[in-house]
């Protein structure tokens, strides 16, 4: 199954592409009111509000590098939940087939949001658990939508860090 | 015509003679020949020691000093100390000057077989220095000296890259077919991957130690190799893709060629001459200085042999020598005996008989013949004793009459004597009395006296003559003396005079000389100043030519950094239309694989277009670093240019400076040009002044010298004159006179 890949630090993930609605370049955000949410911002895609995540903030404790190679996935259908929502990573440039790797389910994960560790050409590939990642962030103890000003889909095609 | 000499008619001395001249000719031959020999032992002993035995001892040290030289150079192998390589180099260059050493001596010029012997060595011994030469080079380089290792490096080695860089792309190409066939493939290049690089691993140990072992270890991985890569082409074909199926069809062509490099490394390394320096030793260099061994000793036998030969031949001559000089001594004993025989019998028999007979002549001549009867008794010495007595007798009684007449004469004499005495001493007041006779003696005695007589008379006239020229004489010499002072001191004052006017002459022969040099080098110095300053206008063209350049390199430079900004413009475009790109395809992919089935073709080019957009971000960062790097130069270009500009304009006020000055100096040089000449003429005709002078002092010097010389040759003339005056003057003072009544 094809898998989208990206790296957050040295660490190398894979979303499966199914579960991504599309993949749009890193645009500044207004920063986001909601204090105890893991929620940056927010924007408008297909006149929908889609709030958005930065992982490094959550894994890391630090921003994503503003780079051409940082960018926000839109994630949705295949997740099982309803509604858009976005995250933030790094190095999003390359699609991967996870089937010819080597899978090991025994093995336990660097990262509380990955939940299956895949082995290829002596790297290793967290595969990013979406029904965790999505408790974490969308759960209504954290979740909450933003109100300030938000990028229109113009913006999202021709801006670039 | 045959001259024959009577024995008889020679006389005692010539036979004594000829008897003397016989034996000294006997002791000449004998010496003659005795150093004769011994000059022939002398020449062969010095043949022997100071030919023979240099050449040997030369010999020997050669054969040691190329023993040390390999010893060197084994211990330089061993030890990689670089003193004992020079010690090696030094002792073959030794050998070298031995071996010069032993050509050049006198001896071996007509010694062919040494010659011969000579050539071989030097021939030898520069076989050895090339070895030894290379022998330090191998040493230096390992892969020189291991041809296989070499061999590897440029044979095995790029090949085995190939196939690893083939396997490499191989696992980097795009699946196709079934998922878990195309899993299989890739383990099964990664299994190739491992079994080469193994491959290639127990090479290198073998190539290192040599050991058989990780020979066959190597076979084993190969073998594994070859089967999995049958297995790839065979039982996989159809999920390779194309990448994979040209990198098989390339993998076959290279594991071909790289086997048959193996067998010749295997074969190379395996042979004696895997390593080169052992087999240089064992089998070139050990044989060669062997022969060279065999070679030194063969001319050390044959100079021993030669040296053999000579002391034979020496102490034949010895023995020779000495048979010859006993033969030559016994032919003299017996010359000699005969010889003393011949004395005996021709010389004292004829003498004692010549004796008789001349006694017998004198016995004859005395007054008393009644005395001869005595003479027949005895020998002929004896007579002659009883003659010769009897002649002393006689003799004895004549000579007391004659002097008994002597006496009275005697006399007669001594009285004549003491007047002429007297009268030598000046006192001519004796007369001589008692010469009445008419003998001999008294004509004598009265002729003396009248003679003193005369004398009185002459010598009153010269006394009075002396007081008189003395008196002159005094005056005279007193007026030459005063002369010759008043001329010696002219003299002294003209030559302290000419003296001065010399030094003068040569001063300014000395300062025209100068002036004529001052004048050359100020011509010289005005001529390079001109050229100085010729040069200097043509630098300052060429600085201000630099200075225009240098402006129009920093404009270019200026568009060029222009330029490189844009270009970096189209770079930033390029790289955002290649993220474009690349985030299209992983949206193209996305959908694709939405779509399941029927999005597989649109998978395969949206793969493609992001392979395309990710190598042209590579690219483009490739090519901003080199804009960069770019823009880095042509700004420090820029700024070494404006620098540049600012000491090219510097170098021209200098330059226009230095033109100026040197202009004024030109002028100033050209300015003393006639001065310089005006003196240099002022001191010629000074110098020629000074000459005449000097001539005519010399002159003048010459004249006094002449007076005073006249002058003191007339002084000598009235100190002799007066001298004599003074002379005759006490002459005749001294003699005393007859009273002049």
């Amino acid at each position: 199954m094809l898998h989208m890949c990206f790296y957050i630090d040295e660490i190398h993930y894979a979303v499966p592409a199914r579960s991504i609605e599309s993949v749009i370049p890193y645009v500044n955000l207004q920063p986001s009111t909601e204090h105890q949410s893991h929620q940056i911002g927010s924007l408008v895609y297909k006149q929908q509000l889609v709030p958005i995540f930065d992982l490094c903030q959550i894994l890391l404790a630090r921003c994503a590098e503003s780079m051409l190679s940082t960018r926000i996935l839109l994630l949705g259908d295949e997740s099982g939940y309803s509604g858009l929502y976005g995250i933030i990573v790094e190095r999003a440039t390359g699609m991967i087939n996870l089937a010819d790797t080597i899978k090991d389910q025994a093995s336990h994960s660097s990262s509380s949001l990955s939940s299956t560790v895949y082995g290829k050409n002596q790297e290793t590939i967290q595969l990013l658990d979406l029904a965790r990642l999505h408790k974490l962030l969308l759960s209504p103890a954290t979740s909450s939508q933003g109100t300030q000003a938000l990028p229109t889909d113009q913006q999202l095609t021709d801006s670039a860090p | 015509m045959k001259i024959k000499i009577n024995r008889n008619q020679l006389t005692i001395k010539q036979k004594m003679l000829s008897g003397f001249a016989v034996m000294l000719v006997i002791l000449a031959i004998i010496g003659v020949q005795t150093i004769n020999s011994v000059l022939g032992i002398r020449a062969a002993t010095r043949t022997v020691v100071e030919d023979h035995q240099p050449a040997l001892l030369l010999s020997k040290a050669l054969e040691t000093r190329i023993s040390e030289a390999f010893g060197s150079m084994g211990y330089y192998l061993l030890s990689k100390d670089e003193r004992m390589k020079d010690s090696s180099i030094t002792d073959i260059e030794q050998a070298n000057k031995l071996l010069a050493q032993i050509r050049s001596l006198p001896i071996m010029t007509d010694f062919v077989e040494a010659q011969l012997l000579l050539d071989n060595i030097a021939d030898e011994i520069s076989q050895y220095t090339e070895f030894q030469k290379q022998m330090f080079k191998l040493t230096s380089s390992r892969r020189l000296n291991f041809p296989a290792m070499q061999f590897s490096v440029e044979n095995l080695n790029p090949v085995s890259e190939e196939i690893i860089l083939n396997l490499n792309n191989m696992l980097e190409g795009e699946d196709e077919g079934n998922a878990d066939d195309t899993a299989t493939v890739r383990d099964i290049i990664q299994h190739l991957r491992y079994s080469w690089v193994r491959n290639m691993s127990e090479v290198r140990s073998y190539l290192g130690f040599k050991y058989q072992g990780a020979l066959n270890q190597r076979q084993l991985y190969f073998q594994a190799f070859r089967e999995k890569l049958d297995e790839l082409q065979n039982e996989y074909a159809d999920n390779l893709n194309l990448e994979q199926e040209a990198g098989i069809e390339k993998l076959n062509f290279l594991v071909l060629q790289f086997e048959k490099n193996i067998e010749t490394m295997v074969s190379m390394h395996s042979s004696e001459k895997w390593r080169t320096d052992a087999y240089l030793v064992r089998d070139r260099i050990i044989p060669l200085l062997n022969n060279l061994s065999a070679t030194i000793a063969k001319l050390i036998d044959t100079q021993t042999g030669k040296i053999t030969e000579d002391s034979k031949n020496l102490l034949n001559m010895a023995d020779t020598t000495a048979y010859v000089v006993l033969a030559m001594l016994a032919i003299a004993l017996v010359v000699i005996l005969v010889l003393a025989y011949v004395f005996i019998s021709r010389l004292l028999v004829p003498m004692t008989t010549a004796v008789e007979s001349g006694i017998r002549s004198l016995a004859e001549l005395l007054p008393d013949q009644s005395v001869l009867g005595d003479l027949g008794k005895g020998s002929a010495l004896d007579q002659a004793e009883t003659l010769f007595d009897l002649m002393s007798d006689t003799l004895h009684d004549t000579i007391e009459q004659q002097k008994q007449a002597n006496e009275k004469l005697h006399g007669q004499v001594i009285q004549i004597l003491t007047m002429v005495s007297a009268a030598a001493e000046g006192d001519m007041s004796h007369n001589i009395t008692g010469f009445d006779g008419d003998d001999t003696i008294d004509h004598l005695a009265n002729g003396i006296d009248k003679m003193i007589e005369n004398l009185n008379g002459l010598v009153r006239q010269v006394q009075k003559s002396g007081i008189q020229v003395n008196s002159s004489a005094t005056q005279i010499a007193a007026t030459a003396k005063q002369q010759e002072a008043t001329v010696t001191e002219q003299a002294a004052s003209t030559n302290q005079v000419m003296a001065t006017v010399n030094e003068i002459s040569a001063t300014s022969r000395e300062l025209a000389s100068t002036m004529e040099d001052v004048q050359q080098a100020s011509g010289q110095a005005a001529d390079a100043a001109n050229s100085g300053q010729q040069a200097l206008n043509m630098m300052e063209e060429t600085m201000k030519r630099m200075r225009s350049a240098t402006e129009s390199i920093t404009n270019k430079l200026a568009v060029l950094n222009d330029k490189a900004n844009n270009i970096n413009n189209v770079v930033t475009t390029i790289n955002k239309v290649a993220d474009q790109t690349n985030l299209l395809s992983l949206n193209a992919a996305i959908e694709a694989e939405k779509a399941g089935e029927f999005g597989r073709g649109f998978s395969v080019v949206a793969t493609e277009i992001r392979r395309l957009a990710d190598q042209t971000a590579v690219s483009t960062w490739d090519i901003e670093q080199m804009i960069q790097e770019m823009q880095s130069a042509v700004t420090a270009g820029v700024m070494g240019m404006d620098k540049f500009s600012e000491e090219v304009g510097s170098g021209v006020r200098d330059i226009g400076q230095i033109s100026s000055q040197l202009g004024e100096i030109i002028q100033q040089v050209h300015a003393m040009k006639p001065k310089f000449e005006s003196v240099a003429e002022g001191m010629q005709a000074q110098a020629l002044g000074n000459e005449q002078i000097s001539q005519s002092m010399s002159q003048l010097n010459e004249t006094a010298q002449q007076t005073a010389n006249s002058l003191r040759q007339s002084n000598k003339s009235i100190d002799h004159l007066k001298d004599a005056a003074q002379g005759l003057q006490q002459g005749v003072t001294r003699f005393k006179l007859k009273d002049a009544g």
